[in-house]
This record gives C-alpha cells, structure tokens and sequence, in this order.
C-alpha cells in the first residue's frame, strides 16, 4: 500500500513541485528522541482533549489506527512519523487485553471488560439470558433492554448484578456462582460498550457499490484524474494493494496524514515569495500565518519573511486537485471511483 | 440589567459570555485598531498537573480576580499580576474530563459542575467548599462540562453526555443551597408531552438524548433563557428513531421561573451527523430592515428603525438563523459555508435533510464533517460593525453506517477522514450575507471577542497566534505567539484605567494589556 501512495505522491509532487526541493524531512524535523507517550501527549493532549481522555478507553489496534485517522481529519496536527508512534504507543500501551480488565479509582473509575471473560460468559447468557432478553442484550417482548438497565449501568465486576439477579429479577432464576455474575457482569458491560463510539462492532460494510466502468470514464474525462495518475504506472494494481475503503478515504482525503503509510513521506507544500523589492524565495513551506512565512530555500537555509504590503506569497499544495474534488464530486461517482480502482488488480 | 450587566462589562467579565445576551461584545476602546499593535503582554499563568490541558473555560473577572476551571480544578488569580490566589481541587469519581467551559458566580459564591455529575458551590475569597449537589447519574455516561449560568434567584446548569441513549435536561438551582426548583427534558418523557408525535415511541422518545452542553443566554426582560440542544440518541444509526426527534438539535426558550417551554426552533430535524444545535443564541437588539447601518461607527450601532428582540445562531451544521426571540419565528435561514446535506428550508425556516446525505454503509460524502462548520466555541456579534462573527469550516468527511439492524443504539456509525477549511465569517445579521471572510492557514475553532475598538480577538487555529482582526474588514493587526492553539474564548476588563485581553491557549492563561 505504501509504495502505491508513493507513488501517487511522486506524480504530483513532480508535477507541481520545483525539482530542487529538499527533502520533505527539511520541512518538517522529526521529533528525535521523544517516547511515543510524550507523542501522544503533545498531539493528542493539548488541543481539543487532555491525555488522561485519549487513554480511557482501550482499543485495538486498527480501531486506534482509525480513530487517529479521524483525529487528523478534525485537524490534529502530526506528521506521518509521528502518527505511526502514536499509533504504536496507544496500541502497545491501551490495547484492549484482559491485563487491563479493572479500571483505576477516583477519576479513572471506569468499567472495564476482560475479553476472556466475555467469551467464558457467552455460552451462559446463551442458554439462561438470550431467549427473553436478545441476542444483544437490547430486550425483546419478554424481558427488558439490558444495555439502558441502571442495574447494569451501575453494576461494577458484579455488584449490583449478583444482587438483582439472586432476589430482585422478575422470574426467579437458579443460583448463580460469584465466578458466573462476575463473567455476566463483563458480557453484559462488552454489549453497552458495543453501542459506544470506537465500538469494536462498528467496523465499515461493503463499499464497493459502484459501476468500475462508469468510474473509469470518469477517471480519464471529467474527474481529470489521468493528468497525473494511470492505472499502469503508479495506481497500477491498486486493487491488490488496497481495500476499497482505504481506496475511497485515500482519494478523496490524501491530505490526511493518517491515511498514508508510515513509509511514505509527507508530500512538500512549496510557496514562492516575492519581497517587495523583487526577490524571489521559494521551497518547502514550513509555517505560514497571516503576519510570517517560513520556508527553507534552495540551500536548504531557514528563512522567515515578514508578510506586509508588497510581500506576495504563492503556495503550492500537490494535493490541491483533490481538494477541488470535494464540492463536485457526487456520492454515485465517489462509489464509481472507488469501483474502478478496486478493479485494477 | 442588560444596560447594567453593560456599565459592569466595562472593568469586568462576571457571566460566560460577560453579559446575558452571548454577543461577546466589549465596549471598551482604549484597545482599538489603531494602536493595538502596541497591546503587550503583562503575565502569563501556566497551570500545571493533571486536568491542566487544555484551558476551554471562559474566566469570569469579578473584583480585580480571574475565576476558572478545568475538569475537577479551579483557579482563582490575580487579574492584575497573574498570581494565584487560590486553587481548589475536586476529588473526582470517575466521568469525562473532556473539558470545563468554566464557572459562575453570583454574590461570593462561586459555581462549577464536575465531571462526575456534580454542582459544587465554592467561597469565591478562599475557594473553601459551601456545598454540593448531585445534578446528573455519572453510571449512565452523563457527565458535567458546561459553565453555570447565574440569573435572578436561580443558577441554570446544564448535562453532557452522548455516549449511550440518555434524555438531555437542564435545570435550575437554589443558588443558596443548590436545591432542584426545576427540571425540563429536552425529550418527552411521559404520554402527551409535546412532541412526542416526532418519535416513533414514548421508549425512543425517553432515551432521545439532546443534551444542554452550552451556557444558556438570557433575556431578563422577557425572563426567559435561550437554550441550545444538542444531537439525538442514537446518534448515527437513525432507522429506528423516525421522525424530527424534537426537542434535539434545537433551541428552545424557556420560562426563567417554571422551567416551562415558550417556543422551539429545531436547527437540524432528524440530524443525523452529530451537529447538535448548541452553539450560542445569541440575543441581538437592533433593527431588522431600513437603511444600512454604517458599518465603522463606534456608536454602537444606532439605526432610525426601532430596534427588535432578535436571536441569531451560527449552528452546527453551517446553517445561519434569525429568529425573532420573543415567539420563536425564523426570519432568516441560510448557509454561512457551503453545505450539500439539506434540501433548502421549510416553511419555519428549519432546514430539510436530504436522506441520500445520512451515513450511508457504502459511504456518503457530507459537508460539514462531525466537527461542524463551527463548534462549541464562542460566536460574537458586534453592534458597532452590525456583524455576527463565527469562528467556521468547510469541512467534508466520508460518513459510514456500520449497525444496519432495526434497533441500534448509541453510536452506529461516524464519519472518517476529511479535510477542513477554517476560517471566520463575518456575516450581516440582517441578511445573512458574508460581508468578509478570513481564512487561516491552521486547523481548529477558536472563541470570538468583538469590542468598540472596532477589534475581533481570536486564535488561528494550530498555528498557534493570539491575533486581533480589524472588526469592519478582517484585515489582520497584530499577533502573539501562544505557542499553541487558542483554547477558549477571548475576555476583555479594565483595571486602573487599563484595559486588559486575556485568553488561554493550551495549559497558559496569557494577559495582554495596553499600557499608557
């Protein structure tokens, strides 16, 4: 997948970007030395969110690969390096394992499930709880929804549960062992935290809806694709190399960090100032707001320009095609796309 | 009130918003945009330790201190010289400490919520705790995050919370004891409430979510509070909730004494995409129609056409409304960014979804994206420039269902990727035209201050400057490096005859001040 975003960058880049541009790493310095929590601290714990959230909940790692996808889709700031060690971090460190099953104290009281647990459970809930209450615990006409039951709401490895359901359930029920409660009480907690966001249910359906063929004719003509890409050079057996999903959220947002592999590298923003008398600097973009410019010249030199009258400033953004997608493009030839790429196996 | 909450709004900042009506306008001139390229800076305080980052709190300036807050923390400081004064710690069970919008004072008390469920009344001299109350049920994923809102005999606390299917509520408080007086639902709860008709069951209706995540404005003249509601439960996957699912994602104007309903608005009918509806209403009193208004005046904006109680929202979902606030009727819809969701307006000028945009299995591309073409932080309306600012995207993700049965609950679904544009409109009130646009190079909403010095304060994004706009034009006048992105709303005071702007970014509180 890598080499193919590689090259899909290549393309554009050499088609817009100057030929003496540095390499993208001048642009952007690696952050040497920092531990993928100090990362994430930074990214993920300043802006929107402090750390301590990032971490409630454990995930998996595509899960966390995909919520930090769509972090940088709300506008975290990384570079692909460090989305990598973020990812890395948040997978290695808040996986969902039965090492993480309780929960801490005072702030962190959070409920937590054991997967093992869950599994130990399943054939129990199968045979004494599934008939009346569901298959996933959301109630039927003969017993009530157990995902919005305050006793499992409140209950904690049990507390509540074993009470209720030795004297307080409506049909009485044989005697459950503590052992049996406790594992109830984590599949009864997987089923609520199944409805939440970052579920581990909530996985993409089937994509690929589209007519290839109309999506290639749109390829070569309207969408304007064939300037810079073909299905024999970079995108050439994209279909082997991606799934359609990635293939959908890649051409429509390239310019999402987290969407690329962490082998490929950033693609170089370029921006040409002109001063006011007349010279010109151009390069990769390091920072720009309204007031400075910052970018490394031909020599590979930091330079910071004041922005003021008579300062021009022109950006070049590879992606910039793609952008202009966005407002056009309909769902039907988004998913024609999407069908015709998946088919260049 | 409103002209004293004015007169007191020059030295201080005592409400969210620094007055009722959420316009976030200043009077104050001795900043203006001739000399604010001289603002300097005068301290920074940079809180430390957990549930330090980022500072969202609006601070409130009462007698010379600067309260504020973050989950389980508050601060009182120095308005002066940035030195703490007090610091009080909440010992916090559990909940969300996604953030704390800040605090609310009336007399010597000062009010928080908790992100475990709780409404927490301090000795603004000390920060000594007087009392506690219980305001939500931490085990159902409520949590408290919004700043408390002190009007006449009550303090007006809202919930949070949209993981699983929970009722949205709002209520007021005994300032002295923190006792219930009243509580109103966003969602019908009981057979005959009114709307009902717009779930498909008492069941949906009663797990129907549109939660109070906004400080609430109010009118103290027509004694009712402005309040925004926030996205139906459950929240992506739709199919078993037809129907407008009121009272979410709208808002609502509520008698200040009995809690009871006047009129609705409902800003996204049947959202589907997580907009909410929270975003400030902010009150507006000014003409509608007659002659344009000049648009440099420092005035403060008098017209020759008598002025209206007006209500304006940037919401969510990139829709701008005029309402009229004392009944509740649209007088203006329109888009403030381009959006492909909705199928124009209805006939109460509430937008109409267009289903091919709901999350679809296979993928829809909608704009805006679940961020929104703006977000919780704070809109300003300056009655000098006539204009309403909104810190705002264009922003388009790719939205996915992912529980295709015909009973899902909480989530079911969200967006993915996107890209995003931010910027800030400044949009005519009266027509809803973007009279300028600025656009930032960073990502991210930051809070907006306008002021009588023809100045709109706010951050730009990640790339991480305090700046000041020319308020007519947009035109950039000054900046500061704040390392980081601007992470509340921008508050100005005067103190000893100089006039103070102090705004968070991250883990700072940074005061900048004009010296003579």
């Amino acid at each position: 997948m890598g080499a193919a975003i590689l090259f899909l960058l290549g393309v554009l880049a050499a088609a817009q970007a100057p030929a003496a541009a540095p390499p993208p790493a001048a642009a952007q310095p690696p952050a040497t030395g920092e531990s993928g929590e100090a990362t994430t601290r930074r990214v993920c714990g300043t802006l929107c969110h402090d750390f301590e959230h990032v971490i409630t909940v454990g995930r998996t790692r595509p899960q966390w690969e995909a919520t930090v996808e769509n972090m940088i889709g709300r506008g975290a700031k990384a570079t692909s390096a460090e989305v990598a060690a973020i990812v890395e971090f948040l997978s290695t460190r808040h996986t969902l394992s039965p090492t993480t099953i309780r929960g801490g104290v005072g702030p962190a009281d959070k409920p937590m499930v054991d997967p093992k647990a869950v599994e130990r459970a399943a054939p129990l809930y199968a045979s004494d709880c599934r008939a009346c209450h569901g298959p996933d615990a959301r109630g039927t006409s003969d017993g009530a929804n157990l995902v919005r039951s305050d006793v499992v709401l409140r209950d904690r490895y049990g507390s509540t549960l074993g009470p209720y359901l030795a004297s307080a359930h409506p049909r009485p029920l044989p005697p459950l062992t503590g052992i049996q409660v406790l594992l109830l009480s984590h599949f009864l907690r997987a089923r609520v935290n199944d409805t939440l966001r970052g579920s581990p249910l909530f996985t993409p359906g089937d994509v690929l809806t589209g007519d290839a063929e109309a999506g290639e004719s749109y390829f070569k003509g309207e969408g304007g694709c064939a300037a810079c890409h073909s299905p024999a050079g970079d995108l050439s057996a994209i279909g082997r190399r991606m799934d359609p999903i990635t293939i959908q959220q890649r051409f429509l947002f390239p310019n999402n960090v987290a969407s690329r592999r962490r082998s490929t590298p950033a693609p170089v923003v370029t921006v040409k100032v002109t001063t006011p008398d007349g010279e010109t600097v151009s390069g990769p973009l390091v920072h720009l707001d309204d007031f400075y410019v910052s970018l490394r010249d031909a020599s590979g030199a930091h330079r910071t320009i004041r922005r003021g009258r008579g300062v021009q400033v022109v950006k070049s953004d590879p992606y910039a095609a793609h952008v202009a997608l966005l407002p056009r493009i309909t769902d039907k030839t988004m998913h024609d796309v999407v069908a015709y790429l998946a088919s260049l196996k | 009130m409103i002209a004293a909450l004015l007169l007191i709004l020059a030295v201080e900042w005592p409400t969210f918003n620094g007055d009722y009506s959420g316009r976030r306008f200043s009077p104050l001139t001795n900043v203006n945009d001739r000399n604010v390229k001289h603002l300097s800076l005068a301290w920074s305080y940079r809180v430390s330790g957990p549930g330090s980052a980022p500072i969202k709190a609006t601070p409130l300036q009462v007698g010379g201190v600067l309260y504020f807050s973050s989950p389980d923390h508050v601060w009182a400081i120095d308005a002066r010289t940035g030195r703490e004064i007090w610091h009080f710690v909440w010992q916090g069970k559990g909940g969300n400490y996604i953030g704390n919008r800040g605090v609310g004072i009336g007399g010597d008390t000062l009010y928080v919520e908790t992100p475990d469920c709780h409404l927490v009344a301090l000795n603004i001299k000390d920060g000594r705790e007087r009392w506690r109350q219980t305001i939500c049920d931490v085990n159902r994923y409520y949590y408290s995050s919004t700043a408390p809102i002190v009007i006449p005999n009550h303090v007006i606390v809202g919930v949070s919370g949209d993981d699983i299917d929970n009722p949205g509520y709002i209520e007021a408080r005994d300032p002295a004891d923190g006792s219930l007086q009243w509580r109103w639902y966003t969602v019908p709860q009981k057979p005959g409430d009114p709307g009902l008709d717009t779930w498909p069951s008492l069941e949906m209706a009663r797990h129907g979510g549109g939660m109070t995540w906004q400080p609430v404005t109010f009118d103290p003249e027509l004694n009712l509070i402005y309040l925004t509601t926030g996205n139906p439960q459950p929240v992506v996957a739709h199919v078993n909730r037809p129907g407008a699912n009121l009272f979410t994602a709208s808002i609502v104007a509520l008698g200040a004494d009995d809690g009871k309903m006047r009129w609705y608005f409902q800003a996204s009918p049947h959202d589907t995409h997580d907009w909410d509806a929270t975003e400030t209403a902010v009150l507006i009193d000014a003409p509608l129609g007659g002659p344009p208004r000049p648009s440099t005046g420092r005035s403060g904006g008098r017209g020759s056409v008598q002025p209206r109680k007006l209500l304006a929202q940037a919401s969510r979902n990139g829709k701008f409304f005029l309402l009229d606030r004392t009944n509740g009727k649209a007088l203006l819809s329109t888009d403030f960014v381009p959006t492909n969701w909705s199928l124009g307006f209805d006939d109460k000028g509430q937008p109409i979804p267009n289903p091919a945009k709901h999350p679809q299995v296979d993928g829809a591309l909608v704009s805006p994206n679940q961020a929104g073409a703006t977000n919780w932080p704070s809109p300003s309306f300056s009655p000098a420039t006539g204009l309403f600012y909104v810190s705002a995207a264009q922003a388009y993700s790719v939205w996915y269902l992912y529980d295709t049965g015909k009973n899902p609950m909480g989530w079911g679904g969200t967006d993915r990727g996107g890209w995003a544009q931010h910027m800030v409109q400044a949009i005519d009130y009266r027509t809803g035209k973007i009279r300028w646009s600025h656009k930032w190079e960073g990502s991210g909403f930051s809070g907006l201050l306008s002021t009588a010095g023809n100045l709109l304060f706010t951050g730009d994004g990640s790339s991480g400057n305090f700046v000041a706009l020319n308020a007519t034009t947009g035109e950039p006048l000054w900046r500061a490096g704040v390392r980081t992105a601007v992470s509340n709303g921008p508050i100005t005071y005067t103190l000893d005859g100089l006039q103070y702007v102090v705004v968070a970014a991250g883990d700072t509180l940074w005061a900048f001040v004009m010296n003579e």
